[in-house]
């Protein structure tokens, strides 16, 4: 009769669950890398429009005429604290179109992501005749945490 | 002696064994079929993106410095020519830029019986009379002399005289002189092969006509600097004579540019009436991803839109350096 060899035991059940718990971890593990991914995406994207946003309020005080009450009048703040709160007429809320790429200050309904935009007219100290533009424009929803994508800049115009 | 355990596998066991295989060999090449297409899918955006910022990048530098070495009293010559799409189809734009060295004339008469300008010879150029042959040159960047105004068969130059709004670009038939009273004699080649509006050669409806002559200047012409949009090829297309158009950006689907002017410097439309009111550029651009088809689902679209004024139009807003607003400009 065939002598049948008693070392054919295999995993305990013990043994199964741990070597699952440490898959189960390491595969979890690198999930959170994919959602990392999505969400560094996403807040390349947010801070790129929201320089091409800035980039836009500030050729738009290029173009305007040095008449223009907007270039003339000096006043404005960036809302980054309380010592340069925002100023009405010195800030607007836009939404930038995914299909047409428009920027509109129409926001649709439950639209994400928009964006605040905030500006300052200052006068150069040394020169006449000169204004120092800043534009702050910061995502309103933020990708992770609670700080949001923002990104400020700045011109000099001058006449 | 033979041992007893050498049995093979049984065919349960292979056709098990043969099954789980190829179960096992799909899967993995479907993952690795997934990461092909989420690669080319990646390695296809990035491509879309870069010819994006190509395009943004070189229409913003083109645009920046429209109309320069083409100055006027109150900025420059409104050197922006559009042809806007009829319907949504895409726009073009074509950009007029003079030498920004050569020296500027002003007009004091024209006659087209005789297509002669006379002009006030600007003092920058120099005038030499050697055996009864007269050379004119002037002083270049680099303070090298360079000649001017010779005639095109012997320096193949083109010259455009401008007004703040329209302008004519022309070929010298003979070399510049100076008449009796001190003028600077110009003659041009006619036909309208060689005395042309920007507009004509471009095909833009508005702004066809002559320049206010008395009122008007002439510079050596720098660069034309055209956009279009090739539908077929769907490349976005540049040009510095209007004649060869060079593909910059592949996978553009549409161009559109809207102008914001002075009297309506908050509602950017797609085809001002008066160029000379031209503020900024509300550029919109589609990309797609070029080398992919429309039904693959790694097909991807993507529209940027961004605005740029032009640095030279309006320099009486801009008297830069200066606090003189009565600033007179002499390039």
């Amino acid at each position: 009769m065939r002598h049948v060899e008693s070392n054919e035991a295999g995993f305990t059940i013990l043994e199964v669950a741990i070597a699952s718990v440490i898959s189960t971890v390491g595969l979890v593990f690198l999930a959170t890398l994919f959602t990392l991914g999505i969400a560094q995406n996403r807040m390349v994207k947010q801070y790129t429009t929201a320089t091409s946003l800035a980039q836009q309020k500030l050729e738009e005080f290029n173009a305007y005429e040095k008449t223009d009450a907007r270039i003339v009048t000096t006043g404005g703040g960036l809302a980054k604290d309380s010592t340069d709160p925002k100023q009405t007429g010195y800030y607007d809320t836009v939404y930038v179109n995914p299909e047409t790429g428009t920027v509109t200050n129409i926001i649709p309904q439950g639209a994400t992501p928009i964006y605040d935009r905030y500006w300052k007219v200052e006068n150069d100290q040394t020169l006449n005749n000169t204004r120092i533009i800043s534009v702050r424009v910061a995502a309103r929803q933020p990708t992770v945490g609670r700080r949001s994508e923002e990104t400020t800049l700045t011109t000099v115009r001058s006449w | 002696m033979r041992t007893n355990n050498q049995r093979g596998f049984s065919l349960l066991e292979l056709t098990i064994g043969a099954l789980l295989t190829v179960g096992l060999m799909g899967a993995i090449f479907t993952l690795v079929n997934r990461n092909q297409q989420v690669f080319l899918s990646e390695a296809s955006t990035t491509d879309m993106n870069g010819n994006m910022r190509m395009a943004v990048d070189l229409i913003t530098r083109d645009v920046q410095s429209a109309g320069m070495g083409l100055p006027r009293v109150n900025g420059s010559f409104s050197a922006i020519l559009y042809k806007d799409g009829a319907s949504g189809a895409a726009d073009s734009i074509l950009m007029v830029n003079g030498d920004p060295y050569a020296p500027d004339a002003s007009v004091s008469t024209y006659t087209a019986g005789s297509t002669q300008f006379l002009s006030v010879k600007p003092p920058e150029v120099k005038v030499t009379t050697s055996g009864g042959n007269t050379t004119m040159t002037y002083v270049d960047g680099q303070g090298q002399n360079k000649s001017i105004y010779k005639s095109y068969s012997s320096d193949p130059k083109l010259y455009i005289c401008y007004d703040d709004k329209l302008a004519k670009i022309f070929r010298l038939s003979q070399a510049g002189a100076i008449d009796g009273t001190g003028q600077l004699d110009l003659r041009y080649t006619s036909g309208s092969a060689n005395f042309w509006s920007p507009a004509t050669a471009f095909g833009s409806a508005i702004d066809t006509g002559d320049p206010d002559w008395p009122n008007a200047t002439i510079c050596m012409l720098g660069s034309l600097v055209g956009y279009r949009l090739n539908t077929t090829t769907h490349e976005l297309e540049r040009t510095e004579d209007l004649t060869n158009w060079f593909p910059v950006a592949r996978g553009i689907l549409n161009l559109q540019i809207q102008y914001r002017i002075t009297s309506a410097i908050n509602t950017p439309s797609s085809a001002p009436s008066n160029r000379r009111e031209i503020r900024s550029l509300v550029v919109t651009i589609t990309a797609e991803t070029a080398d992919l088809q429309p039904t693959s689902k790694n097909y991807r679209l993507t529209v940027q839109q961004f605005e740029v004024t032009p640095r030279n139009f309006n320099l009486l807003n801009n008297t830069n350096l200066s606090t003189n607003t009565e600033a007179t400009w002499d390039f």
